[in-house]
C-alpha cells in the first residue's frame, strides 16, 4: 500500500524511540494502546528507534508492540537506532514493511537511507498533501564513511554541544525538490508536504534559543543533538514555501514546537514522555500532546 | 541546454600547465569622487607581481549610494577594469551584499572586452551565478577545472523568496547574525544538478572552485578549530555568514569534487583552512574606502598544476609584500 485515504482532517499519531525488547514490549504496546485510544488517529507514524538494540526476533517485537493498532494504517522511518541495532537495516525494513497495515510509501530510488518515502494523502479523490519521510542514517560515521577520504577531517561542529551526527543528506534534500516539482506539475498546482523524519535539523536547535521570535512552545530539557554537516533541508522547505512542518525525534525529554521561515519545525519527545497528535489538512496544521 | 555559456575568452591551462586565479574583494566604491586611485594602484601591483590567469572579483565593488548615476557607474567600472583590460589579463566578478543593495546590472562589467562575468541561468534569482570552465593547456575540449560563481544576496532576499514578510525577527543563535544574505538553495541545486550533468557528459567528475562574497556557514569553522583544518593567515573580525544553510557545503561534499570555497565580505580576514576535504577561506579587502587593513590588504592566490589539478596551492598574497607597493601602501591616518 502506497497511499492513505482520509475524510476531513486527517489525524497522525507521531512517536519515537519505542526502543523495543522483550522485557519492556508489552509495557510499551500498552502505552501505544492509550495514546491510541486517546487520539483515535488516522494514521501512525513511527519516526524512529523503534528497535534500538539487539532483538533476537525483530518481527516478534513489532507484532507484539502493534497489536493495539487493529487494523489502523501506520508507517515508519528509520532512526540512527535501527542502523546499531544489530540486525541488517535493509532486511530490518522488509520485517517492518511486511507488517499487516504498514504504508510504506513511494520509495526513493538512487539516494542515500532506505525508508524515503512519500505517501499521498488522499481525500475526495485527490491527493491533499503529501507526507515525505526522511531516513536519518546512522548517528556517527556514516556520513564519512559513505563520501569521506584519506585526510577529510571530521570535527566536532562547535556550534552545538554534541559530537558528529548525521541527517537528511544534500542528495535527499534534491530528491524533494525535484520530486516535488514534478508531483505538483503533474497535479497542476503546488501541493504541500509534511516531513517526518529522526534526527532533527539545525533550525530545529534555532527554535528553543529564538522563543520569542519562534512562538516556542513545550519544554526544552537536553542540547539539541541535531543533525552537525546541515543538509540544506530546512533552507529547501522554506523556500518551496510548500512545507507545512518538519517533525522530528531523536530527543529523549524535549518536547517542543515553534515557527521557523513560515513552517512549524518540531521535537517530539520519545515515546516513554508522551507522543504528538498531528491534525492537518496539509496546510493548517495543530499539535496535540498526548501524555502517558 | 548547453552546460557552458559561451564565453567570449577561453580559460585555459598556460603552456607551463599551471592556471593561477586570484580573488580579491570588497573595492567599495568611495562617495566622495569616482574612484580611488589607490584601489586602482593596488590592482596594478597585484596584477603584476601574481600574473594570474583569471583575476575574480568577490563581491562589494560598489557601496551603498555611492555610486549615485549610470555615468558615474560606468566610468567606476572602467577604472576597475583598467588594469586587467590594459594587461589583457581575463577577469570576472560576483555580486556582493552591497553591490545588491546599489541593484548593479552585471552589463555593466561585462562590457569589457576581457571581463567574462554573466548572470547565469535565467531561473535563478540575482545578478551573477554562473560557470566558468577551464580548459587543458592542449586545446581540449574537456574542462579540467571549473570555476562556479555565486551570488550571494543581501539581507533579506532569502526571506523574500520564502514569502516570509519582513522584517523577520529571527536571529540566529548558534551563527550569531540575523538574516544577512547568503547563498540561496535554488542555487545550491542549480550546482547540484549541472555537475551532475557534467558528470554524466563526460563520465567522471570533474574538480573545481567555488567563489562567492557572503561566506558559508562552514567558514566560520575554521577559525573556531585553528588546529584541527589547518589554518593559516589572519582572523580580525568575527564570519559575517548567513543565518540560514541552503546546504550548498553538504552538496560539495557529498559531489566529492570541489576543492576550495572562497569568500569576501569580512574585509580583515585571510585565514585558509580544510574542513572535510575542502579549503575554506577569505580573501581579506582590497578597497580603501571603507574599514580595511593595510597590512592585511591582498588577495587569495590558487594556483592549480593540470597533472594535478586536487593537488592545488593555496595562498594569501599580501600587497604590503609586493613589487611597488610601499609607495602608496599606507592610507592617511590608522587602519580602521
Amino acid at each position: 500500500m502506497t497511499e492513505l485515504h482520509f475524510e476531513g482532517e486527517c489525524r497522525i499519531l507521531l512517536l519515537h524511540s519505542a526502543r523495543l525488547t522483550p522485557e519492556t514490549v508489552e509495557e510499551t504496546s500498552a502505552r501505544l494502546g492509550a495514546m491510541i485510544a486517546s487520539a483515535s488517529p488516522d494514521l501512525v507514524i513511527l519516526d524512529g528507534d523503534t528497535i534500538s538494540s539487539p532483538a533476537a526476533d525483530p518481527r516478534a517485537l513489532l507484532d507484539a508492540f502493534l497489536v493495539p493498532l487493529s487494523g489502523l494504517p501506520w508507517t515508519y522511518t528509520f532512526g540512527d537506532g535501527e542502523y546499531k541495532c544489530g540486525t541488517d537495516p535493509r532486511a530490518l525494513d522488509r520485517i517492518f514493511s511486511s507488517v499487516p497495515g504498514c504504508i510504506v510509501g513511494e520509495r526513493a530510488e538512487g539516494i542515500d537511507g532506505i525508508t524515503n518515502a512519500v505517501i499521498p494523502m488522499i481525500a475526495e479523490g485527490t491527493v491533499q498533501f503529501l507526507i515525505r519521510l526522511f531516513d536519518t542514517h546512522r548517528e556517527t560515521t556514516g556520513y564519512e564513511r559513505d563520501y569521506g577520504s584519506p585526510g577529510r577531517s571530521r570535527l566536532p561542529y562547535p556550534l552545538y554541544s554534541h559530537h558528529y551526527m548525521d541527517g537528511v543528506r544534500f542528495c535527499q534534500t534534491a530528491w524533494f525538490d525535484e520530486d516535488h516539482a514534478r508531483r505538483s506539475k503533474e497535479a497542476g498546482h503546488a501541493l504541500r508536504e509534511l516531513f517526518v523524519f529522526h534526527t532533527p535539523t539545525p533550525e530545529h536547535a534555532e527554535i528553543p534559543l529564538n522563543q520569542a521570535a519562534c512562538r516556542f512552545d513545550g519544554v526544552f530539557r537536553e542540547d539539541s543533538r541535531c543533525q552537525t554537516v546541515n543538509g540544506g533541508i530546512g533552507c529547501a522547505a522554506a523556500e518551496s514555501r510548500d512545507v507545512s512542518a518538519i517533525l522530528c525525534g531523536h530527543e529523549e525529554t524535549n518536547d517542543y514546537f515553534g515557527t521557523w521561515a513560515g513552517m512549524t519545525l518540531g521535537v517530539l519527545p520519545a515515546l516513554a514522555c508522551g507522543a504528538w497528535l498531528v491534525t492537518t489538512d496539509g496546510t493548517a496544521l495543530s499539535i496535540r500532546r498526548i501524555r502517558n | 541546454m548547453e552546460l557552458f555559456e559561451e564565453s567570449k575568452i577561453r580559460l585555459s591551462f598556460d603552456g607551463r600547465g599551471e592556471f593561477r586565479l586570484l580573488c580579491v574583494s570588497d573595492y567599495h566604491a568611495p562617495e566622495d569622487r569616482d574612484w580611488d586611485e589607490r584601489l586602482i594602484r593596488a590592482e596594478e601591483v597585484l596584477l603584476d607581481a601574481v600574473h594570474p590567469d583569471l583575476f575574480m572579483i568577490l563581491g562589494d565593488l560598489t557601496h551603498n549610494g555611492a555610486l549615485d548615476s549610470r555615468d558615474r557607474l560606468i566610468r567606476y567600472a572602467a577604472a576597475i577594469a583598467g588594469p586587467m583590460e590594459a594587461r589583457g589579463i581575463p577577469w570576472a566578478h560576483v555580486p556582493g551584499n552591497h553591490d545588491r543593495e546599489e541593484g548593479i546590472p552585471t552589463e555593466v562589467f561585462g562590457a569589457h572586452p576581457h571581463c567574462l562575468s554573466v548572470r547565469g541561468p535565467a531561473d535563478l534569482p540575482g545578478y551573477g551565478t554562473y560557470l566558468l570552465p577551464v580548459y587543458p593547456s592542449d586545446g581540449g575540449d574537456e574542462p579540467a577545472l571549473l570555476l562556479w560563481a555565486f551570488d550571494s544576496h543581501r539581507g533579506g532576499v532569502w526571506g523574500w523568496e520564502c514569502g516570509i514578510p519582513e522584517p523577520w525577527e529571527f536571529r540566529s543563535q548558534t551563527t550569531g547574525f540575523d538574516h544577512g544574505g547568503g547563498v540561496l538553495h535554488r542555487q545550491a541545486l542549480w550546482y547540484w544538478q549541472t555537475d551532475r550533468r557534467i558528470e554524466e557528459t563526460f563520465g567522471h567528475r570533474i574538480p573545481g572552485v567555488m567563489l562567492m562574497h557572503i561566506p558559508l556557514t562552514e567558514h566560520r569553522l575554521i577559525p573556531t578549530n585553528p588546529s584541527l583544518t589547518g589554518m593559516t593567515g589572519e582572523l580580525e573580525e568575527s564570519c559575517g555568514i548567513p543565518s540560514v544553510n541552503p546546504g550548498l557545503f553538504a552538496a560539495a561534499y557529498e559531489r566529492g569534487d570541489i576543492l576550495a570555497v572562497v569568500a569576501g565580505h569580512d574585509h580583515i580576514n585571510t585565514f585558509a583552512g580544510r574542513y572535510m576535504g575542502i579549503e575554506l577561506s577569505e580573501d581579506g579587502s582590497l578597497g580603501y574606502d571603507v574599514y580595511g587593513s593595510d597590512h592585511l590588504r591582498g588577495g587569495r592566490l590558487l594556483t592549480f598544476r593540470e597533472n594535478d589539478v586536487r593537488a592545488f596551492a593555496s595562498e594569501h598574497v599580501y600587497l604590503k609584500n609586493c613589487p611597488g607597493a610601499a609607495d602608496f601602501l599606507f592610507r592617511e591616518g590608522h587602519d580602521d
